[in-house]
């Protein structure tokens, strides 16, 4: 059997004010934890509704989709074509492709509005024509939208990411339509913002549509997000996307981001009201007063605070978009941040970054993938304290069961988001979970 | 259309057998492929890995590392993890990407060996091959770098005269791996089944041992082929050490016996190789199917059962649990009608090995067989298939009186046709899907 290596090597973490450069760790092989949660490339794209998704690769490449999807229960809208190695050999890559999806489209019972087809690392190394490709299923399949997508992961440090470009064509099948000035797209997420929080309840109480992905039940309501005149997203994996719908559809773009920082969801909130004049409270200056909000998330800040006693908490990247902003947010109010599991700095923490390597120097920033995760002390403490993980990664790698269950920002924003975290808090400090049962499950929330 | 899979999945890859097979030797174990990409092993194919560490990473191929190679950068990140964490081996297999890059595992494995001083060697994986080809090949790599180096060949099995009863034959069972086995105990009932019916199990290969263990293979006098995954060990080891196998698993009653006769026999015939050469003008093959009860050539072997009345008790014991009385349903199914026509879709030894069940305990008269993995270890007869193409599943879908599977393969049956379907889920085609159905299936009461 395997000899034991925890607690006998280095482990894979920095002190903050140590840190420097960005990735924060040497990269070599990676380890994976079994923490899960998070969205694959084969749930995101089910979000289109009625979509069906076919992918086509090497055996290693669809089992891992394949097997995702019929855990949610996806199989009615997932097919596959194998790729094998004479293939390669005869350079039949592209003929496959065409004929293999046109075989899988005979064979439905029902032909769906959407197909997102899949190509993989096979297809960028062998130069196929794809524009050639989708001309053909155009016209063999006129009343379908094809959506050319990608599970190509060896180009994920060129140019566009596959995550870039898998929430970029969640909106592919968008076609060009009349703006309605009362509708607003939220894009890019895997969960609906919540209706309670700021950014969706402003624009709902002031009169606006508030389209989401998340929330359309049919492919009909997806299309009418081409009608809404503005597109507002909220992390950072969808500004290319946003980009590219501010271009091909001439819709504006917003970036109201998840923040845990006061000043900037207030900046946010400011600009969302100018933006779509909606009414505020304001202060005798007249400037928007966010004295109330920012009460409500103070005491449910300190009510958690009061629940979590001296509990070290740890935080990872796929729990929040901004996980060195919410260290900042719990340290300021009194919770002891032993740690935060993340192996770069995310885009949008870099102020957060300083801050904390100003006044949170021994703060800790520990990798996820570095081969060294594999082998760390999992006892559930932290210089002493027992652990409260924020996120499935932090949960594992802290070995805590008192863990707040959540990935990819769930449905947070806003001050209505940190009083919601803060319950999280709260409540995880005083129950603890089936981490083991929970973390292993693939995208978190999702349903086919 | 070929290679479209419509509603079906695809088996476990080479890549994850190589993995699967090592993964409690404390050996290092390195997918060369991009970063996330070894989530589907981890998550799907690799039960312990939530419980049991293991020594498994990628090398997180990039665009650039395909562009240009860079297998020093990829030697010198191993060694990086090797010299932190001392590991027993180092294994390497490659992707899609690699395998189009032309990435030389083999010479990659030998520098590295070079410079560490550790055993290591590469796979010819793809990540395009099924499961057993890559587990196959890793389990064999063991031959030569632990067995010869512990047990020579001049000083292998037991001599015959030194075997005091017939409970003394050693057996070493190959090619168990969880994709084939699970973690719902039939590995454990394996070793158990043998140990009862008078066998010294020497390693099993390669679960719930240690490497330790595995490099005393070569004292064994006769290896059991398991599964397909076990076939080029055993084959490999037939050549150092020339131990005879005999492949099949104890499913049911008489099967068992069977199996059990033939490891006898082979451990006698064995003993004639180390005095008499012209047994070695008979192929081991002829004891590939054994479970299936083919009679060997006369002269060849004792008849059937004359080892086994010197054992204890004439039947195969075991004291494994009933399976569930869904399977029983297939015996009362045969019982009423031995004709009826019965498919088993999946893995060669465990598919022979259950129609030897079906026909030797419960008398079924027309049992096919689909054999989805490149490997079919000899097994299949002309009436089988041999094949992983979703409208050939069809087909044989739509003649079937009764299909014992994967449950993911109910999504072939054919509409408005009466099909008796027996779930028996393969954790190498449905990953964790379906884990907690998976019966005890090892010993004289499968069915």
């Amino acid at each position: 059997m395997l000899k034991s290596l925890r607690g006998e090597q280095p482990l894979p973490e920095i002190r903050i004010q140590d840190a420097a450069g960005n990735p924060l760790f040497h990269e070599g092989v990676e380890y994976s934890s079994p923490a899960r949660g998070t969205w694959t490339i084969a749930h995101v794209s089910m979000l289109i509704p009625l979509a069906h998704q076919i992918f086509i690769g090497g055996d290693c490449c669809l089992r891992g989709v394949v097997l995702s999807a019929a855990e949610f229960g996806g199989l009615d809208r997932f097919s596959m074509v194998t790729v094998k190695e004479d293939d390669v050999c005869q350079n039949k890559i592209d003929e496959m492709y065409t004929e293999g999806i046109t075989d899988i489209l005979h064979k439905l019972p029902v032909l769906p509005p959407a197909v997102v087809v899949f190509a993989n690392c096979i297809h960028e190394f062998m130069a196929c024509d794809m524009d050639a490709i989708y001309r053909k299923l155009h016209e063999r399949f006129p009343s379908v939208d094809f959506i050319p997508s990608s599970m190509n992961p060896t180009m994920r440090k060129a140019g566009m990411t596959p995550e870039e470009r898998m929430r970029m064509q969640l909106y592919a099948a968008l076609d060009m339509r009349t703006k309605d000035p009362k509708s607003v797209n939220i894009i890019g997420n895997v969960y609906a913002r919540s209706p309670q929080c700021e950014l969706v309840k402003w624009l709902t109480d002031g009169g606006y549509v508030v389209r989401d992905i998340c929330t359309c039940s049919g492919y009909d309501e997806y299309k009418t997000m081409a009608e809404s005149s503005v597109n507002i997203y909220t992390i950072p994996l969808m500004k290319k996307g946003a980009e590219a719908l501010e271009k091909r559809l001439n819709q504006e773009t917003l970036y109201m981001p998840v923040s845990f920082s006061y000043e900037e969801i207030e900046s946010c909130l400011t600009k969302l009201a100018e933006r779509f004049d909606l009414p505020v409270l304001r202060r005798p200056d007249g400037a928007p007063d966010f004295n109330l909000l920012e009460k409500e998330a103070d005491d449910a800040l300190a009510r958690a605070r009061q629940t979590a006693g001296d509990m070290a908490v740890t935080i990872d990247y796929a729990a929040v978009s901004r996980p060195l902003e919410l260290a900042r947010l719990l340290l300021e109010h009194g919770f002891h941040v032993a740690r935060v599991y993340t192996d770069a700095i995310p885009p949008g923490d870099e102020q957060a970054f300083a801050w904390l390597k100003e006044h949170a120097p021994d703060l800790m920033l520990h990798s996820v993938v570095n081969f060294r995760c594999r082998f760390v002390p999992r006892g559930g403490t932290a210089e002493g304290r027992r652990v409260l993980a924020i996120g499935q990664k932090a949960a594992y790698l802290s070995g805590t069961n008192n863990f707040v269950n959540i990935v990819e920002n769930g449905s947070l924003w806003g001050f209505n988001g940190i009083c919601r975290l803060a319950q999280m808090i709260g409540e995880a400090a005083l129950h603890e979970s089936d981490v083991r049962g929970v973390v292993q499950i693939k995208a978190w929330g999702c349903r086919g | 259309m070929k290679q479209v899979q419509r509603v079906l999945a695809r088996y476990s890859s080479d890549l994850f057998g190589m993995c699967s097979s090592l993964y409690e030797l404390g050996g290092l174990c390195v997918m060369h492929d991009a970063s996330g990409c070894n989530s589907t092993y981890d998550t799907h194919d690799e039960p312990r890995w939530f419980d049991i560490d293991s020594m498994i990473y990628i090398s997180a191929l990039t665009e650039s590392d395909a562009v240009m190679g860079n297998d020093d950068k990829l030697i010198d990140e191993i060694i990086e993890v090797a010299e932190a964490e001392h590991p027993n081996f180092i294994a390497i297999g490659g992707s899609p990407v690699p395998m189009m890059m032309g990435t030389d595992f083999e010479g990659i494995a030998r520098v590295i060996e070079k410079r560490t001083g550790i055993p290591a060697f590469g796979i010819r994986s793809s990540g395009m091959h099924s499961y057993e080809a890559g587990a196959g090949q890793a389990l064999a790599h063991l031959v030569d770098a632990f067995c010869l180096k512990t047990v020579p060949p001049g000083q292998s099995a037991c001599r015959a005269e030194e075997r005091k009863n017939v409970r003394d034959v050693r057996v070493n069972i190959l090619g168990v791996t969880p994709l084939d086995f699970s973690v719902t105990g039939n590995a454990e009932g394996l070793v158990q089944f043998f140990e009862q019916n008078g066998c010294i199990v020497v390693s099993t290969w390669a679960m719930n041992n240690t490497l330790e263990q595995i490099s005393q293979a070569g004292t064994a006098d006769v290896n059991v082929v398991v599964s397909a995954s076990g076939l080029l060990p055993a084959e490999k080891l037939r050549g150092a050490y020339g131990t005879q196998f005999v492949t099949g698993l104890p499913l049911g009653r008489k099967p068992s016996e069977n199996l059990l006769d033939r490891i006898y026999e082979a451990a006698v015939v064995k003993k004639r190789t180390e005095w008499n050469t012209d047994v070695d003008a008979q192929p081991s093959e002829q004891y590939r199917a054994a479970a299936e009860g083919i009679p060997l050539p006369a002269g060849a072997a004792l008849p059937p059962g004359a080892l086994r009345t010197t054992r204890s008790e004439n039947t195969a014991r075991t004291d494994m649990q009933d399976s569930p009385s869904l399977y029983r349903t297939i015996a009362q199914v045969l019982a009423s009608d031995p004709g009826q026509l019965v498919y088993i879709i999946g893995e060669p030894v465990f598919a022979s090995s259950m129609r030897a069940c079906l026909e030797q305990d419960y008398g079924a008269r027309s049992v096919r067989i689909v054999c989805p993995l490149e490997e079919t270890c000899g097994l299949l007869r002309e009436c089988d298939l041999h094949t992983d193409e979703e409208d050939d599943f069809a087909s044989a879908a739509g003649i079937a009186d009764i299909i014992i599977a994967d449950p993911i393969f109910r999504r072939i049956l054919p509409r408005g046709k009466s099909v008796q379907f027996v779930d028996f889920p393969h954790e190498a085609y449905s990953g964790r899907l379906y884990r907690s159905g998976i019966p005890m299936f090892i010993g004289s009461r499968t069915l």
